[in-house]
């Protein structure tokens, strides 16, 4: 048996990780008893507030030399189907957990003032992606996955179609569309694993020996499903889209944690599942992340509008992350999994800035708010800070992770290495350019620009902190991932790379490759 | 022995009931329909574990046909409270209308338990020609004459099909009693006189269900007639259509040639009734495109019958009513005098109605098939049934329909979200609003929990 597969129950008392998802859920619920917008803010942010308390437990009981999963709950759900209510945290989903019930408190707190319609509908759309966020990430039974995946869809539309900017329906069903287009074969490929296995669940099913040909389609199923949401070249152009016409709080949701499904999904679903397919048909992965790193990049120098500009760089800075699983060896998967974290909060931090921003001067472009160092100091060492960690400048969380993913990417191959090098400098490039506008320059109206308030300081101080805190000492982290991602490794150890030729020639009609 | 049709007999009173009250020119009768039909209801309720056999085995009360009974008069509860006062109808002939759609139900009532293919035709009759009568019951206008003959002809065309089917079955089998047909069954898995016969005898129950290439009648039986006839038509019908393919033609399955005929009803179902309702600006309309492609889920499931699917196909005829009738209550709500309801008259709902509005927006999820809602449970069971059962094909034409049927769902469910530039305020009374609540419960109920229906619908097949 796989080491993954093992399941340890829950050293705390209760169903744990049920409480961390349905704490906001019933919140959310609770809310519509409220009348007044004000106590609905509160207690919005109370509730996030206690959920991000009662994850904390998590970390300090979580035995990271355990193999397998930890904090196990397993109840029949659906018998006809075989269906499990199955949870569990391992060393890859804990961190992201953490980073989604963290986040929580920040995200209320930036449409204290910026939401002012319908306030308590969307505290509660708030409160639902949470939860169903969180069991995103620790649902172990594929349905349920599936669930809590398709399920985030309502609230997210309706933030960002009934919040977001004067383009937000068009944005907001161009993402549904998107999304949904890759999950169907999401769903293909769950219920194509579920005639091969007879179940859902995630750990019986690492013990299934699939045929190289099954194999190879389930991967690429997967992939798909997955490639919308991180979002991968050429899937990309909802992200942009929804990013600019998202609420502050909705873009936030989206960039820190939305993204990191689909990589969580490469990581725990893709190599572990079709680990054979996933040898051989790493490269394709590479590729993309190749063309995302340098594109992303690319396209980011060239937008005036802030927040395309950090949608595109999260382009390319999830590039990094799926090279980092691309290149399929101990240091790239480190790194992705560390710029999964840091890229949370980095850009969860500049799209907290821009809000705030937008709030004072009611405009995203760069011409349109310069010379913000002289008005708001304050908000610059802020907006200095998740730069330069955005960019990747040691001292700072994202260096770390960038640095192991480039290393992985050199000890896979030198030429691979050289052709990523520019993306970490167009990183600097359009980095420094956005800081550059904003900072120096005459102009902004003195009237306008006032500095960040404490509520303001509130939300972007956890981040803060944590962005340098990560940068300098990132060691409890890898400590926490480090035995999970070597089981994946040793997955992958020793898997023959299969002949494509041959699947690819069998679905192309005959003397197609000739 | 009555115990077996007390629904039976309960909707009986209730149609001789409305027939006397047409005489007298009564009004609300609306109170009485909801109280007729809760307690037919109830008394399907008290038959549900029976079992008898009526007219020397012609007619059988037995797990399933009380499990559809029971849907049956739960439809007709719902449908005759959500049709309210019936503004869109002649109010001359409410008690009329009463009087049709309860015999049309006894009709349907009378197909779920027929174990005879005459039996089954004239239950089939009773329910269809009441509701060519009632359809053209709508105030002022005209159009609704033209739907009227589009769906008798149809109809007629269809059960003549039925009828010829029938014919070649007998002449093939040499009896018309189900329970002779049966066991005769593996000696005529060859047999083209039978193959013929099924595939004819399946027109009618296509024309039931409005699937392809049947469904001609339904955009605009649905578009002319008035929104009460419609919920009524929409939702009932279904279920007996669904009850009927369940019993008899999965018993053919096995035959040759008849899987690869069904597999490409269903996908053609599916995928025109999409791609037709992309382009409507109806409500009604759109709906009734929408039907072709659920009909189409709904055939899936026969292609399984050993593997679930006949299980699957039943949860999603169930699943699929209560979303036909949770859609209407809103389209009856915002009808307004004019031929049609366009989807602008949805327009801002959210400000209007929030309890509607939400309840338009987990129907229509539903509709579209994504979790929580008992529309994606239904799907699953389907695709797992049927890819289990080696179709791949089936399953993946049902997947990027999914996806085709989001573009128009989510349409509707943003024009319910924008607000509109005049909201006319909408006071639906207070039994629609609890009405609506449920119906949104029940169907994330059945998304999220659907152990005890799946458990007494495996009963229900396991009973056949």
């Amino acid at each position: 048996m796989s080491p993954l597969a093992i399941l340890h129950p829950s050293p705390l008392d209760g169903p744990y990780l049920s409480l961390i998802i349905f704490l906001p859920i019933i919140g959310a619920f609770l809310l519509f008893l409220i009348r007044s917008d004000e106590m609905s803010r509160w207690l919005a942010l109370i509730i996030l507030s206690l959920t991000f308390l009662v994850s904390l437990p998590l970390y300090s009981a979580f035995q990271p030399e355990l193999p397998g999963f930890q904090f196990v709950e397993n109840h029949v759900w659906i018998r006809q189907l075989g269906l499990s209510y199955l949870l569990g945290v391992d060393g890859i989903s804990l961190p992201l957990v953490l980073l989604t019930t963290f986040l929580g408190p920040s995200t209320v707190l930036c449409s204290w003032r910026y939401i002012n319609k319908r306030v308590r509908e969307f505290m509660a759309c708030l409160l639902l992606t949470q939860g169903i966020l969180t069991g995103v990430f620790v649902a172990l039974d594929l349905v349920l996955f599936y669930f809590f995946w398709e399920a985030m869809l309502i609230p997210m539309f309706l933030i960002i179609a009934i919040w977001g900017g004067p383009r937000r329906m068009y944005a907001a069903i161009k993402f549904v569309l998107y999304t949904l287009g890759g999950s169907i074969f999401l769903l293909l490929a769950i219920v194509g694993l579920y005639i091969h296995g007879g179940t859902f669940s995630y750990p019986a099913l690492l013990g299934l020996d699939l045929a190289p040909r099954w194999e190879f389609w389930l991967f690429l199923a997967f992939l798909v499903g997955f490639a919308v949401k991180i979002p991968m070249v050429p899937l990309h152009t909802w992200l942009p889209a929804a990013h600019v016409e998202a609420p502050t709080a909705g873009s936030v949701i989206l960039a820190s944690v939305l993204l990191k499904m689909g990589t969580y999904g490469l990581l725990r679903f893709n190599l572990t599942l079709t680990p054979a397919a996933s040898v051989s048909l790493a490269p394709v992965l590479i590729v993309l992340s190749v063309a995302a790193i340098l594109y992303g990049g690319l396209l980011s120098l060239a937008q005036q509008d802030i927040k395309k500009l950090i949608a595109y760089s999260s382009v390319a800075h999830m590039g990094f992350v799926t090279l980092g699983i691309g290149v399929l060896n101990m240091q790239g998967f480190q790194g992705a999994m560390l710029q999964m974290l840091n890229h949370g909060l980095t850009t969860g931090g500049l799209f907290l800035l821009v809000g705030m921003l937008y709030e004072r001067t009611h405009s995203r472009e760069l011409a349109d708010n310069a010379g913000l160092a002289r008005l708001m100091p304050g908000f610059v060492f802020f907006l200095g800070l998740f730069s330069l960690s955005s960019l990747a400048f040691p001292g700072t969380a994202s260096f770390v992770g960038e640095f192991l993913c480039l290393s992985g990417a050199f000890s896979h191959s030198l030429r691979l290495g050289a052709w990523v090098i520019p993306g970490a400098l167009l990183a600097a490039a359009y980095m420094f350019r956005m800081f550059i506008k904003l900072t120096w320059g005459r102009g902004g109206d003195p009237a306008l620009a006032r500095d960040i308030g404490l509520r303001e300081l509130a939300s972007l101080l956890p981040l803060a902190i944590l962005v340098i805190v990560f940068g300098l000492y990132p060691a409890p982290l890898l400590k926490i991932m480090n035995p999970a991602l070597e089981s994946i490794s040793a997955r992958l150890h020793g898997q023959t790379v299969m002949d494509l030729s041959a699947f690819i020639g069998q679905a192309l009609p005959p003397g197609f490759l000739n | 022995m009555f115990n077996g049709i007390l629904p039976e007999i309960v909707i009986s009173t209730a149609a001789i009931f409305f027939f006397i009250s047409s005489l007298l020119d009564r009004k609300n009768l609306q109170r009485w329909a909801m109280g007729f039909g809760g307690v037919a209801v109830l008394a399907s309720l008290i038959g549900l574990k029976h079992k008898y056999i009526f007219f020397h085995g012609a007619f059988t009360v037995d797990g399933f046909s009380r499990f559809f009974s029971l849907l049956i008069c739960v439809a007709y509860l719902l449908a005759c409270v959500i049709g309210g006062r019936l503004r869109q109808t002649d109010d001359q002939k409410t008690g009329e209308f009463y009087f049709f759609i309860s015999i049309s139900t006894l009709g349907l009532l009378l197909v779920t338990g027929a174990t005879e293919l005459l039996t089954l035709f004239i239950g089939l009759e009773i329910s269809s020609y009441p509701l060519f009568i009632v359809a053209s019951y709508r105030k002022g206008l005209g159009y609704q004459f033209e739907s009227v003959a589009k769906y008798m002809i149809f109809g007629a065309v269809s059960t003549a099909f039925m009828l010829y089917g029938i014919t070649y079955l007998y002449g093939a089998f040499g009896s018309t009693f189900l329970a002779d047909i049966i066991p005769a069954i593996p000696t005529h898995l060859h047999d083209p006189m039978a193959v013929l016969g099924v595939i004819l005898f399946m027109a009618g129950l296509l024309y039931k269900l409005s699937a392809f290439p049947f469904h001609f009648w339904a955009p605009d039986v649905y578009a002319g007639s008035a929104a009460e006839v419609v919920a009524y038509i929409a939702a009932l019908p279904k279920l007996a259509a669904v009850a009927l393919l369940v019993r008899v033609v999965s018993l053919f399955m096995d035959m040759e040639g008849l899987t690869p005929v069904l597999t490409i009803l269903a996908i053609l179902s599916m995928t025109m009734g999409n791609l037709m309702a992309l382009t409507q600006t109806e409500l009604k309309r759109l709906l009734a495109y929408s039907a072709v492609s659920h009909a189409g889920y709904i055939l899936l499931g026969l292609l399984a019958p050993a593997d679930g699917g006949l299980t699957a196909s039943l949860f999603y005829g169930t699943v699929y009513t209560f979303m036909t009738l949770a859609a209407f209550l809103v389209a009856i709500q915002v009808a307004g005098d004019e031929h049609d309801i366009p989807l602008d008259n949805l327009a801002g709902l959210w400000h209007r109605s929030p309890v509607l509005a939400i309840m338009l927006v987990i129907t229509f999820i539903s509709l579209a098939g994504l979790p929580p809602t008992a529309g994606f449970t239904g799907k699953l069971l389907l695709l797992t049934a049927v890819w289990k059962a080696g179709y791949f094909w089936p399953v993946f034409a049902a997947v990027i329909n999914t996806l085709i049927g989001m573009f128009y769902y989510l349409k509707v469910i943003k024009i319910s979200l924008v607000s509109s530039t005049d909201p006319v305020p909408l006071a639906p009374p207070s039994h629609i609003r609890s009405l609506a609540l449920a119906l949104a419960l029940l169907l994330l109920f059945l998304g999220l929990l659907p152990g005890g229906v799946l458990e007494l619908a495996e009963a229900a097949i396991g009973s056949l």
